[in-house]
């Protein structure tokens, strides 16, 4: 994409605040200098909006309140993005509020996360990782 | 779905569902099968239809107990039966464990406790889980689900209402009722509906039950007074006349004798009179004792009433259709054109508990979904063998059974002709009182289909130390009088 592109998106996509006070986040993420963006998906006009339109890549945390293995994932993940220096966002999608939307990424087990730059599926992983296997999973969608 | 790519080149694509594939209906709104409820029956029958390459719905949809309680996709049995309850039956049963673990030499704290919230929020957690993998499994047999409430509109047009208020109407060459039964609670007892929880409620619960009154005699009474008592809650059954009617009665009665050697109270012959609340939030039970007319009064924190389950089947407009139910049950009639599932309307049909006189247990409605919908698209002939359906009371000491009673024998054959349940060498029934008694009979149950005689059991060797050796040990028959006990190898 050249330099032109890229400015008109930053146009339509105006920079969330670090910590979106609009939606419960149980967990505060502390950031430095750098913006991190946390949030729940609400519907999936939202899923579109944030994820799928994203300018920059979104790990998608596909979790429920019934899973134990998601509850130890989740602080993981957003320690690890938030160290990334905004280069990507982090949106976690409760399946039981959002089954539409885990019914079309055919999520099945969880916890299941999936990366996506552009608008599109890039990769997956299921169930609880150690840190440097989150790690690794980031760092191949940012780059 | 479209997504466009943000590259230099723009292209657009749209990705197809998973399992494309053309329906052979003449159109898009038509279904094969429509099945109303979600739960055991229903998702068995609709996932066998689809696996023949059919289009296939299942409406469900829980109306709120009298208690405000709900819950998500399968039914009774994953939601508020057999899985909670064998799940709550067997953290009881850790309790024992424990407390006997200290003289195998376990290290173990002289008292303890069961925490009920740690316990409910684990069994309601897995359950949760359950209802999401149901959805997945829908999903992946591309089996269409609607959470509404369906009904008749008529033969082959199911409406359903949707939560939200929207309606559908679903023109279906077929259509299966699997709604299932709920608690039923004598209204005509002041407090009854207002404060009266059921199993509905049970494994729901947020708050601890406390001391518990259960009202009524049947296995569930029996089954979840026997685990409260086992968490260590004060526990009473009020029995109005026997506890498991439906059951052996010898048997029925060893069962109630090792609940209450455990601790639980049965208040027998005493029925209800009414129920208020205190001042401070407990609930006082007025109830009389059959035998001599005196009404007591007792305070409870939790009052469960297990008096039988019904169907309701008012909303599903069967009047209309001319789909004959019974008049005291409200349950639908099978057995039409010698299809035991088939109603008196020919392309609909019943499976599951709201199908009349047939046993309520769960892998009895999966079967008789399953043979279903091979008989209405694969060819199949097989109908469901309704007979030597095996079962299992899960009371803390576990009462297992295959086959008839005594009394049905009795009555059935004639006195002399039954020797501790045998019918010649023909075995009609078998009953087993133990630990582990549903695991035991399992394999049974499977012998005594293929026509296990008492010859052949009494032949088979043993395997020592069991519980399940005692049966192919059997000996000592009920006419002798001699004493059963068994008191060495």
């Amino acid at each position: 994409a050249n330099l032109s592109t890229a400015l008109l998106r930053k146009a339509h996509h105006p920079h969330y605040p670090a910590v979106n006070i609009n939606y419960n986040i149980q967990r505060h993420v502390a950031t430095a200098e750098k913006k991190f963006e946390c949030f729940n998906i609400q519907d999936a006009k939202d899923f579109q909006t944030r994820v799928i339109e994203s300018p920059v890549p979104v790990i998608v945390d596909f979790h429920a309140t019934w899973c134990g293995p998601c509850k130890l994932l989740g602080p993981r993940l957003e320690a690890i993005i938030s160290n990334k220096e905004g280069q990507v966002s982090l949106a976690k999608v409760d399946v039981d509020e959002n089954v539409e939307i885990a019914m079309e990424y055919l999520v099945e087990s969880l916890p299941t996360v999936i990366g996506f730059k552009n608008g599109r599926k890039i990769n997956k992983f299921i169930g609880l990782q150690e840190d440097d296997a989150i790690d690794s999973f980031v760092e191949k969608l940012i780059h | 779905t479209m997504f466009v790519n943000k590259h230099s080149r723009t292209f657009i694509f749209k990705r197809l569902p998973r399992n494309y594939r053309q329906f052979t209906s003449s159109s898009t709104e038509d279904y094969d099968l429509v099945v109303i409820g979600g739960g055991s029956g229903g998702l068995a029958c609709a996932k066998a239809a689809s696996q023949l390459q059919k289009k296939v719905a299942v409406l469900d949809f829980v109306t709120p107990s009298t208690q405000g309680t709900t819950w998500g996709l399968g039914g009774t049995c994953v939601n508020v039966g057999c899985i909670p309850k064998k799940l709550m039956h067997h953290a009881s049963l850790l309790g024992d464990a424990i407390r006997d673990s200290k003289a195998y030499g376990w290290n173990v704290p002289d008292e303890v406790q069961s925490d009920w919230t740690t316990l409910s929020t684990a069994v309601q957690n897995h359950v949760k889980s359950l209802n999401w993998g149901h959805r997945v499994q829908l999903r992946d047999k591309n089996v269409e689900y609607i959470n509404g409430l369906g009904s008749f509109k008529d033969p082959h047009t199911v409406r359903v209402k949707e939560s939200n208020g929207t309606e559908r109407l679903l023109k279906t060459r077929n259509a299966v009722i699997a709604v299932g039964v709920r608690p039923y609670v004598p209204s005509q007892i002041p407090g009854a509906v207002e404060y009266g929880a059921t199993s509905d409620d049970l494994f729901w619960l947020k708050k601890t039950p406390g001391k518990t009154l259960l009202i009524g005699a049947s296995y569930i009474a029996l089954e979840c007074g026997g685990f409260l008592n086992g968490l260590g809650f004060d526990t009473s059954i009020m029995v109005r006349s026997r506890p498991l009617k439906q059951f052996d009665q010898q048997m029925a009665e060893l069962v109630a004798e090792s609940m209450e050697s455990k601790g639980t109270r049965f208040l027998r012959k005493c029925v209800p009179v009414s129920i208020e609340k205190d001042s401070r939030g407990r609930l006082v039970v007025k109830y009389e004792d059959l035998t001599n007319r005196q009404t007591k009064e007792e305070v409870f924190d939790t009052v469960m009433f297990a008096t039988g389950r019904h169907a309701v089947t008012n909303n599903l407009n069967l009047e209309a259709l001319g789909i004959e139910v019974d008049q005291t049950t409200q349950k639908v009639f099978g057995g039409h054109s010698d299809d035991h599932e088939r109603t008196s309307v020919a392309n609909i049909y019943a499976i599951g508990d709201i199908l009349h006189n047939r046993p309520e247990l769960t892998p009895v409605a999966i079967k008789a979904g399953q043979l279903l919908a091979d008989r209405l698209f694969g060819g199949s002939q097989v109908q469901m063998d309704y007979n030597m359906i095996p079962t299992t009371v899960f009371t803390p000491l576990e009462y297992g059974v295959v086959g008839i009673s005594e009394e049905k024998a009795v009555s059935c054959h004639g006195e002399e002709n039954i020797e501790a349940i045998c019918f010649g060498d023909r075995i009609l029934g078998l009953h087993l009182i133990g630990p582990n008694a549903g695991e035991v009979i399992q394999g049974f149950a499977v012998a005594l289909r293929c026509g296990a005689t008492w010859s052949g059991l009494s032949g088979s060797v043993g395997i020592h130390p069991t519980t399940a050796e005692e049966v192919v040990k059997l000996h000592i028959t009920k006419r002798s009088g001699a004493d059963p006990t068994v008191t060495g190898c």
